[in-house]
């Protein structure tokens, strides 16, 4: 049979129904419950709304008020320094794992090591931030009574950031070190035999070989890393509360969600654009930076 | 077979000084301790009493109990069962319905070519940028217009479409040969009997994996339970996992029993993560376009 492509589409375009049948539940879904609300969003975001009643036009007024409002700006800030603190050493630890596990001296341990190192990524998220509650609490706290203190992690508000803090390395870096250790996998094994047998140290193969070569694997995480930081809403939230965390440790999703609790929903639907914006200049900011440096 | 490049590799090992390599091991170790620490706390709180969680809340149990499960299970007459039950029933009829609708859509995307299909499939893409938390505030107008709040159907339906979903499966039903489906068409085979008995056999293991990723995020979901549902009838079990209390706001929080209760939510991932954990594994780096 002579076909250009073996696995390409089967028939030409011609008017057939078949493959709109088989899209219909796909696109009745998305249609209804994601191109609605995201149309229906940006005019609520135009309006006072609250729900019930009357809606009145306000123009960009939400979005001005957001913007001048300093509770807006200081759980963008607190956003920024849980993206930043975290993904560092998640980035870091990640990478560090993966070369290690994929050394060919813990080639026969990588069976041990990759699924205990990705374990916390198994754990529900909000299983886990009731345990670093736990573990960092004042009195049931497992670090005060090793240290034999009886520090105020959840409590001081110069201090409150660490558990969350700690609970995004410890979940992330399981995540990561498992998309390090493929790409990892991905470099062929001649390429770093050539580099050994052109004299490199194992310093110079790793920093002139192995990391050009992860490069868009890097660019790739830094961007899903981002996106998700942007997202953060249960960390925070459960460590340093039952529901909702006081504004000086919030993150920006709770600009939405105390908006929708309090009935401004105009209010709420503009923090979520703003969130789109900022996740989309972000991954263009880093699109940027990564061709710069190359 | 050992070929010359892994020769070479064995060399370089036996070289490495074993001072070398017992450090890798303890680096490993190390990490390994971190990451099981947290697990290893919580099971073992979940079998300690209150008053020893306040001295011992990092070591193996000294005065075992059951206790905890026993008060969870009856906690506010069996309100936990009844929210861990809610979570399987939302994960699992959200995971087979975004399988079925994802896999006709991708099947199409795969093996037709049809007038609109590249505008179409863009669209979808280009949805993955868009974080969920913005379709939260119209959604929870649009739903409490319908009188959805509070039920289990806004739970699951408004989750079906997902296109990270629908995108993996195109991936994969792009490898299936199209001699197969040519063959069966000439055999008679009509475009539903070739989705039903060809294209899905062969994707199952894809479809597995694809399940499982799908499931968890259904499973482990908070926020958006958090916002639409009020009645506790209605609850997953990670809503009401936070808000539990024991004799009124004054008795402070009772971790025996929350420890108890997220070693419930916990334990059967576990075991599905370790009986499959190949599959698991592949599936974050299938997921690794995720956001």
């Amino acid at each position: 049979m002579a076909k250009a492509s073996r696995t390409g589409a089967v028939n030409r375009p011609r008017r057939q129904i078949a493959p709109y049948l088989f899209i219909l539940p796909f696109l009745i879904s998305f249609l209804a419950f994601f191109l609605m609300p995201v149309i229906y969003s940006i005019v609520i975001s135009l309006m006072k709304y609250k729900g019930y009643g009357t809606m009145k036009y306000v123009g960009v007024d939400n979005y001005r008020r957001l913007l001048t409002y300093g509770a807006m700006w200081n759980s963008l800030l607190n956003t920024l320094e849980y993206f930043v603190l975290g993904m560092i050493p998640v980035m870091i630890f990640a990478f560090l794992l993966a070369v290690v596990v994929r050394s060919n001296a813990m080639a026969r341990w990588q069976r041990v090591y990759k699924p205990l190192i990705f374990l916390p990524q198994v754990c529900a998220v909000v299983a886990s931030a009731l345990v670093f509650k736990v573990i960092f609490g004042t009195n049931v706290g497992a670090i005060n009574q090793v240290l034999g203190t009886s520090i105020n992690f959840l409590g001081d508000s110069k201090l409150m950031k660490l558990p969350v803090i700690c609970m995004l390395i410890w979940r992330n870096t399981g995540w990561y070190f498992i998309i390090f250790l493929s790409g990892l996998t991905t470099i062929s094994d001649d390429l770093i035999e050539a580099a050994k047998i052109d004299g490199a140290s194992s310093a110079q193969t790793m920093f002139y070989v192995t990391i050009p070569v992860m490069k868009p694997i890097f660019m790739l995480t830094f961007i899903t890393y981002a996106i998700g930081a942007f997202k953060l809403y249960t960390e925070p939230n459960l460590i340093l509360a039952k529901e909702e965390a006081p504004l000086a440790v919030a993150p920006f999703v709770n600009m939405i969600t105390t908006n929708i609790n309090s009935g401004a929903l105009g209010m709420a639907c503009a923090a979520g654009w703003i969130l789109v914006v900022i996740i989309m200049l972000l991954t263009l900011a880093q699109m940027r930076m990564f061709k710069e440096g190359q | 077979m050992v070929n010359a490049t892994t020769q070479a590799h064995v060399k370089s090992v036996s070289q490495a000084q074993r001072p070398a390599r017992i450090a890798m091991h303890a680096f490993l170790i190390l990490a390994a301790l971190i990451a099981v620490f947290p697990v290893f706390i919580m099971i073992s709180g979940s079998f300690k009493p209150i008053t020893e969680l306040f001295i011992n809340s990092w070591g193996f149990p000294r005065a075992f109990t059951l206790d905890n499960y026993l008060r969870l299970l009856n906690y506010n007459s069996g309100m936990i069962m009844h929210s861990f039950m809610n979570s399987v029933f939302i994960s699992a009829s959200t995971t087979v319905l975004q399988l079925i609708v994802a896999s006709m859509a991708g099947f199409a995307f795969s093996k037709y070519n049809f007038r609109g299909k590249n505008l179409l499939f863009m669209m979808f893409m280009l949805t993955m940028m868009v974080p969920g938390e913005l379709l939260l505030t119209p959604q929870f107008i649009i739903f409490s217009r319908l009188g959805w709040l509070n039920s289990y159907q806004v739970q699951i339906i408004p989750a079906v479409a997902n296109t990270f979903a629908m995108f993996m499966c195109r991936q994969f039903m792009d490898s299936i040969p199209n001699e197969m489906i040519e063959a069966a068409r000439v055999d008679g085979a009509g475009h539903w009997r070739i989705y039903t008995q060809m294209i899905l056999p062969t994707s199952v293991p894809t479809l597995g994996a694809l399940g499982i990723l799908q499931f968890l995020g259904k499973w482990n979901d908070y926020l958006y339970p958090r916002i639409m549902i009020t009645k506790v009838q209605f609850k997953p079990i990670m809503v009401i996992l936070p808000t539990l209390t024991e004799g009124g706001d004054t008795s402070g929080t009772p971790y025996d029993l929350i420890l108890a209760g997220c070693t419930l939510v916990v334990i059967p991932m576990l075991i599905v993560f370790f009986a499959l954990q190949d599959k698991f594994l592949k599936s974050v780096t299938l997921g690794s376009v995720k956001g």
